[in-house]
């Protein structure tokens, strides 16, 4: 039985479980493929893509500025800090920077649920979730997650992939290693038999009368985990994954340890694959409160670079076309340092949306004024509204993107609806 | 009888009473109930000979339910006793027999059914004070609320000037004059501007709707049904659903006592539960059963359940290995150690880089788990010790292993000063705060050494797991942080309370860009700052790394900055200042801590005491039981699923408040803060046993949404049942100091994370803290290659290496059970040519039918080496001719086997059938009526060394009716009850499956494969564990130089498998292989 065949078997008991097995079939797929890279910890914009000098008469907003000036890349302003010149001024015809966005707290945990899933308080899935229920079905890993938030409220299932030299030793499970060249664990007619038998059995647990929730659900998932394709997709991503020489290495710095690099590789390899539809990166550690322009300095550089890796390699393998990476963050940093050269926390943050080809890229969407306090916009031109406009929180970007990427009417999107939100044009 | 009926009047009622104020007619009685031995009745007074007569007849149905449960005591959790039918208004109460609770039904006005609810035994939380019926408002108010709820809860936010005083709702504080009515006023007010008031009231007083106080009243309280009548009594309309927490578990049947034994078992102890386990409780019943489940708490699988379950919440894991670091010099042993270790493995040719040599690792590693372990430790140790609970914060010592002993200077006596696991409760004596009269030598080799540790020594104020160094490094704090994240992790592990959640309301940036010290003044800082600040500073003299004042001079922990600033600013420190005078100070509840020196010992005291403490403690254990956060209040009214969650969370706060409530006093007559209890407790709660559900209301089923713990097996969980039932354990491995006492594994990896634990939903106390129980095609490929890998070896052993009576898996089947085989008999054919043929003769009961005989010869390979080895010697086997006679001697079948077919094994060579290598002959015949034959062949052999020839025969029963096939379903049924602990017929859906599997496996093996185990086709990895051979070799382990394990050579396992026969030929073994690779990856065996 195969995934797909499996999730059409089940139609019928998404309603008794609360899970449903998505309906569309990715085998095809050739959409959008979409990424979001958490910053952990709250970023700088006034340090990034919303720059702030410093202002007479007011404590010191950035250090850079008593020595620079924000430079500018198309119509994008940026910091000259950290490796920022380099990436958007190869970047910029690819982004959208929506700035002055409200996360509406200073607490990280309703920081990271606002920014990810677009509602403050907790419950909805992050779009990264709704993206792979709405086109992953049948894969074997739809939706991949690097740690950090991804709470999917059981529309989706996500795959971590931590331990991606270990991938091979078990993608053909009936294989020793991996190695199809060795002597197998099981002949190949046994091992047929195992797996019909198995999804026999399988499919009966799952169909079993009376099941509490969980156990439907539980059932439901590990089912769909079995069917064939899913144990294909696994094997053809398997083959991709480089030695562990050929891995992105862990990058370190004092206290700070990134992965986002690998994480970027192996998300790429997983698209080319075929195997996923997106997935949630990374990068913690941007809670500075000690030393921030030191700190923030080597996260935003390695913040960039990676997100530049993630592009190349997607170029490489014939992917980025497709690609639609989000940049975003619990919040903000205060517009002043405090005594221990930190920034503290700050509720005004920005996004950062990325994809080739755009029509609606090399813009900046929103407004904050020198002390990076955000200003209204017109929810028709995004234009700076003071009297009759909405401040920009996360719901505005995650509905609007739910539009972009063709989501905005599935089921899932009904039942975790943003209402009385506007959908703002930044995609047009 | 209140306005919408089905109130009750208790006032006759003694002692304890429980009142559910509901309508409805349905009453639903838990099993746990009855099975306690008390019998429900109906005691009602002053009625009419209508309404008598109505009751009567209600009562003998009741009794035939009640019987009716009784029977299926096992399975039932909640049964409709009765319904209930009545024209009048009317109150009833029933009353639950002997001293237990009373519960009052109320009948509806209308004839319709009322739907009283039944309290159950014990009670869940007593109604000491219950508004009666038509009360006023003003007098519900003053009797039941203003002190009780609202000058207890709702003013410590709710008032002017409060975190909560901008809102709709603000209180005046019992020290004015007319509060009461002026309050009643706001109540007044708000009901009348505010659109569904009162619902919103009542969905914020039990923490949803976005309440940032979270949780006050709890539904299914006396409080809450006061607050309930108040706000109705004012007017206010409530929407009362059919569904409360006490009803939210109607239609639900619970999991046996046997299952639910089994689980705990598992979880608890890491292992299956004996027969006589299961037996007792099996006819013990539900009393039995709680015996039974606090009896599993011990020993190893309990000690590592603890430390688990304790670091998914503390996640002090993290800092396994770099507690103390190198170079830091106040705990003084710990230093000239480190330099001492370092001179010898320089010794030793280590000249360049001492602390790579083993002798210094291995100590290091030890001395860092002896103290990274200290919390935990600490847990764990008070659990199995039954202590009071609240000493994990008040014990005034710290858990350490000797080699942390030692660091600390400890006079701690162990009983093997060799193991790092042996934890002992020891004192910090050896800690020196920097001071000038320190003398300490540094060398760019060996590191550092203490000459002479100062006049600083410390009397160390231990505070339980708050001031253990590593729970103080894994929350760290900064300069501004203050140990403000502290003071979160603290209020989230031990009170029960999110600060964060408190946050998450709006918080306007203008109102943040206030720069006058906005923690202490801003009220959109202060909501979190007010409660949190005071624990912040009662960690005062604990640095950023942990270290207690840590500051040169010993003095304090305050940062330099702070005290000196460099950007020439005031400061408003002074000299002997412990804590930041721009703070709030450090305190608790608002009350100020006493001293500065022991502050933390302070809060501690002040938290085990706080009744929050026992809730939290609940909360703590939840996850780690049920394999799921509690439910959270939900937030949104307008969710699709805000009912659902709601009267989700509210049951699992009723349930916490339970739990937390007897757990302060002890459960039924036992000690106060035992954790044992309650851990057995939440194991026998509904959340735990649901097992499966008949009722078809959409709210219901999503409110039980995480019950029922059929959750998947954490990877340290799936390795230890592997182990527990197959003793055998997927890439396990050992390294020193540790030695066996602690395997790494392919699932589980206590030093790192190498193999599969992640992958497999397992965290790693830093990115990953969060378990995950949804399974993804990955994660399955984890548990299928799990199944491959461990399923050969498990059955290798069990039918080549160990003797039958140790077999775990495989008791009571033969490799000779096939699944057509009936008899089965081995011959040694001792003539040695054609003259002397020898008759080889069996008598067997046959049944009647189609029937095959079997003739193999099995042993045609002659050693070449060792000391049977003999050159050139070549054994064959001749057979002469079958016969088959019946008791009357009349030969149903007489066959001259010479006319048998040429095979690659066999030929016919003149009067005989030469078998010159392993070979079989299959012969078909038909037994007429069932009976005693006599089966005899003609045999001799060419001998060759001093074995004879080995002749096996076989009768088969080619229908599939034959003794083998009954055996092996036999097998099948006792592999479901011991994998997955379920109990299946033989003709089973289950048992048919595998059946299936087998018969078709073994078919093809049979027609494909040679007699050699090792001819079947699959690889086993035999030394994927390293204790594979551990009680069949001698020495099976062995650790190399740098401290890894070493499973046992090839040359070995050639050496034992050389006097084994290690031969299937009759293909049972290799498909008993596949059969449990396939059992291994059933669900059942991967969820609980």
């Amino acid at each position: 039985m195969t995934r797909r065949e499996f999730a059409t078997g089940l139609l019928g008991m998404g309603a008794a479980s609360g899970f449903k097995v998505p309906l569309a079939s990715a085998a095809d797929y050739r959409g959008k493929l979409f990424v979001f890279v958490q910053a952990d910890g709250g970023w700088d914009p006034t340090s990034f893509c919303d720059p702030k000098t410093n202002v007479a008469g007011e404590p010191i907003i950035n250090h850079w500025a008593a020595t620079g000036e924000p430079r500018q890349a198309g119509n994008i302003r940026f910091a000259p800090f950290a490796r920022n010149v380099p990436f958007f001024e190869k970047y910029y015809r690819r982004m959208l920077v929506v700035n002055g966005v409200d996360a509406q707290t200073n607490s990280h945990s309703a920081g990271i649920v606002h920014n990810w899933s677009g509602r403050i308080s907790e419950g909805y899935p992050t779009t990264t979730a709704l993206h792979a229920a709405r086109n992953g079905a049948g894969l074997s890993m739809p939706y991949l997650s690097f740690g950090g938030f991804s709470n999917t409220a059981g529309v989706a299932v996500f795959t971590r992939l931590n331990n991606p030299s270990e991938i091979r030793n078990i993608a053909g499970p009936e294989l020793v290693g991996g190695d199809p060249d060795r002597r197998p664990y099981f002949h190949p007619d046994d091992w047929d038999a195992i797996t019909r038998h198995r999804d026999v059995r399988a499919a009966r647990l799952a169909a079993a009368p009376n099941l509490l929730p969980r156990a439907a659900r539980n059932r439901e998932l590990y089912a769909a985990a079995l069917a064939s394709d899913a144990t294909e997709g696994l094997r053809s991503f398997a083959a991709m994954i480089p030695d562990a020489s050929d891995l992105q290495q862990v990058e370190e710095y004092g206290l700070y340890r990134s992965t986002l690099k690998r994480q970027a590789q192996l998300t790429v390899l997983a698209f080319t694959a075929g195997v996923a539809v997106s997935a949630d990166l990374r990068l913690g550690g941007f809670d500075t409160h000690d030393d921030h322009d030191r700190d923030q300095g080597w996260l935003l550089g390695n913040l960039t670079d990676s997100v530049d890796y993630l592009w190349d390699y997607a170029e490489i393998h014939g992917v980025a076309d497709r690609m639609v990476v989000v940049m975003g963050s619990d919040f903000g940093r205060t517009n002043k340092y405090n005594a221990e050269a930190g920034k503290d926390h700050w509720p005004i943050g920005s996004f950062i949306v990325m994809e080739k080809n755009q029509r609606w890229t090399n813009r900046v969407v929103g407004e904050t004024d020198e002390l990076h306090f955000a200003y209204k916009v017109n929810p028709a031109t995004l234009q700076r509204d003071d009297v009759a406009g909405t401040r920009i929180y996360p719901k505005h970007i995650h509905k609007a993107l739910r539009y972009y990427l063709g989501m905005a009417d599935t089921e899932d999107s009904r039942r975790f609806p943003f209402s009385n939100t506007d959908v703002l044009p930044l995609f047009s | 009888m209140g306005p919408e009926g089905g109130n009750c009047a208790c006032s006759s009622v003694p002692a304890r009473r429980l009142c559910w104020v509901l309508g409805g007619i349905l009453v639903l009685l838990p099993a746990a109930a009855l099975l306690r031995g008390q019998v429900l009745s109906i005691v009602e007074t002053g009625v009419g000979a209508t309404e008598e007569s109505v009751l009567q007849a209600e009562l003998e149905r009741l009794e035939e339910a009640r019987t009716a449960l009784a029977e299926r005591r096992e399975s039932a959790h909640s049964y409709q006793a009765v319904f209930l039918h009545s024209g009048a208004s009317q109150t009833v109460c029933p009353v639950l027999g002997g001293p237990g609770p009373v519960l009052r039904l109320g009948l509806q006005p209308k004839r319709s059914p009322i739907r009283p609810r039944l309290a159950i035994a014990p009670p869940r939380i007593p109604w000491e004070s219950v508004a009666q019926p038509g009360e006023s408002p003003a007098g519900i108010f003053g009797d039941y609320l203003s002190s009780q709820v609202i000058q207890a809860k709702c003013i410590h936010c709710h008032v002017a000037g409060g975190i909560s005083g901008h809102t709709r709702l603000v209180f005046t504080p019992s020290d004015m004059a007319g509060h009461q009515a002026a309050n009643i006023a706001a109540f007044q007010g708000f009901l009348d501007d505010a659109e569904g008031g009162a619902d919103l009231i009542l969905n914020k007083i039990q923490g949803a709707a976005g309440h940032g106080g979270g949780v006050q009243v709890v539904p299914g309280s006396a409080d809450f049904a006061n607050m309930e009548r108040f706000l109705r009594a004012l007017g206010g309309e409530t929407t009362s659903g059919g569904l409360s927490p006490e009803t939210l578990f109607e239609g639900v049947t619970l999991a046996s006592p046997e299952k639910t034994l089994r689980r705990a078992a598992l979880l608890f102890a890491g292992r299956l539960p004996s027969q006589a386990e299961l037996g007792a409780v099996r006819s013990g019943g539900e009393a039995r059963l709680r015996r039974s489940i606090r009896e599993l708490m011990q020993g190893p699988g309990f000690h590592e359940f603890l430390v688990r379950a304790a670091n998914d919440q503390l996640l002090t894991d993290r800092e396994r290995r770099d507690v103390v670091r190198f170079g830091e010099f106040k705990f003084v042993n710990l230093t000239n150690k480190r330099y001492e270790l370092s001179q010898e493995a320089v010794a030793n040719g280590y000249n360049e880089a001492p602390r790579r040599s083993p002798i210094y690792r291995q100590h290091e590693y030890a001395a860092q788990y002896g103290m990274a372990r200290a919390p935990l430790e600490l847990i764990a140790h008070v659990v199995e010790n039954d202590l009071p609970y609240t000493e994990i914060l008040t014990a005034d010592y710290i858990m350490a292993n000797p080699m942390a002993a030692e660091a600390y200077g400890a006079d701690t006596e162990f009983e093997d000063p060799e193991d790092p696991f042996e934890f002992k409760p020891s004192k910090i004596e050896g800690y020196y705060r920097r001071h000038g009269s320190q003398v300490v030598e540094e060398d760019p080799v060996l590191g550092r050494r203490v000459l002479n540790p100062g006049i600083l020594a410390t009397e160390y104020p231990h505070a339980g797991v708050l001031n253990t160094t590593v729970f103080l490094k894994r929350y760290p704090t900064t300069a501004t942080n203050r140990n403000r994240a502290r003071s979160r992790w603290t209020y989230y592990h031990f009170l029960g309370v999110d600060i964060e959640k408190s946050a998450a309301r709006t918080t306007d940036p203008d109102a943040l860009a206030d720069s006058n010290n906005p923690t202490m003044n801003n009220p959109a800082c202060i909501v979190c700052h007010i409660p949190m600040d005071p624990v912040a500073g009662a960690y005062q003299n604990y640095g950023a790394m942990g270290l207690y004042r840590d500051k040169y001079g010993g003095l304090d922990s305050l940062p330099t900055l702070y005290k000196r600033p460099t950007d020439g600013t005031a400061t408003p420190y002074q000299r002997g200042d412990t804590w930041f005078r721009d703070m709030r100070q450090p305190g608790f509840n608002g009350e100020t801590a006493p001293s500065a020196d022991n502050s933390l010992q302070w809060l501690a005291e002040r938290i085990a005491a706080d009744e929050r403490f026992a809730r939290a403690a609940v909360r703590f254990w939840w996850p780690a039981i049920m394999g799921v956060d509690l439910v959270e209040p939900p937030a949104e009214t307008s969710d699709s699923s805000f009912d659902a969650l709601r009267l989700a969370a509210a049951a699992q706060n009723l349930e916490v408040e339970e739990l937390a409530t007897s757990f302060r006093i002890g459960f039924r007559g036992g000690a106060p803060y035992n954790a044992r209890d309650l851990l057995a407790e939440i194991a026998l709660s509904p959340w735990f046993r649901a097992e499966s559900i008949t009722a078809d209301d959409g709210i219901r089923t999503a409110a039980l949404r995480d019950a029922g713990v059929e959750r998947l097996l954490t990877p340290e969980e799936l390795a230890r049942k592997t182990e527990a039932i197959a003793g055998y354990v997927w890439g396990r491995r050992f390294s020193l100091p540790f030695g066996t006492g602690e395997a790494r594994s392919k699932l589980h990896d206590p030093q790192g994370f190498s193999g599969y634990q992640l992958l497999y939903g397992g965290i790693d106390s830093d990115g990953i803290v969060e378990r995950t129980g949804d399974m993804a095609p990955l994660m399955a490929a984890v548990a299928q290659s799990h199944a491959s890998e461990v399923s050969c070896p498990i059955v290798r052993r069990e039918f080549y290496y160990w003797p039958e009576g140790s077999r775990l898996l495989f008791d009571g089947i033969s490799s000779t059970d096939t699944p057509v085989s009936e008899h089965f008999r081995a011959f040694e054919v001792q003539a040695d040519s054609s003259e002397q043929r020898q008759l080889l003769q069996w008598e067997i009961q046959v049944g009647a039918g189609p029937k095959n005989i079997r003739l193999a010869y099995t042993n045609n390979r002659v050693p070449t080496e060792g000391p049977d080895a003999e050159e050139g010697l070549d054994r064959n086997l001749y057979l002469d001719r079958l016969v088959v006679r019946s008791s009357s001697g009349e030969a149903v079948l007489e066959v001259e086997l010479e006319s048998a077919a040429r095979q690659s094994c066999g030929r016919p060579r003149g009067e005989f059938y030469q078998m010159f290598s392993n070979c079989s002959l299959d012969i078909p015949l038909r037994i007429p009526t069932a009976g005693t034959y006599t089966l005899v062949v003609v045999a001799h052999q060419d001998r060759a060394a001093e074995e004879d020839a080995r002749l096996e025969t076989l009768i088969e029963a080619t229908d599939g009716n034959g003794s083998g096939a009954a055996a092996i379903r036999r097998k099948l049924a006792d592999l479901h009850r011991k994998l997955y602990g379920v109990r299946v017929a033989l003709d089973s859906p289950d048992v048919d499956e595998a059946y299936d599997l087998f018969v078709e496996v073994w078919n093809r093996k049979r027609a494909a494969e040679n007699l050699a185990f090792s001819g079947s086709r699959m690889q086993c990895s035999l030394l994927s564990d390293h204790l594979y051979f551990e009680g069949i070799l001698g020495d099976a382990l062995e650790f190399g130089s740098g401290g890894a394990s070493r499973a046992v050579s090839n040359d070995r396992i050639r050496e034992l498998d050389s006097r084994i026969d290690l031969r299937d030929p009759n293909y049972t073994i290799r498909t008993w292989v596949v059969t449990l690779a396939y059992l291994l990856t059933d669900y059942r065996y991967l969820y609980f």
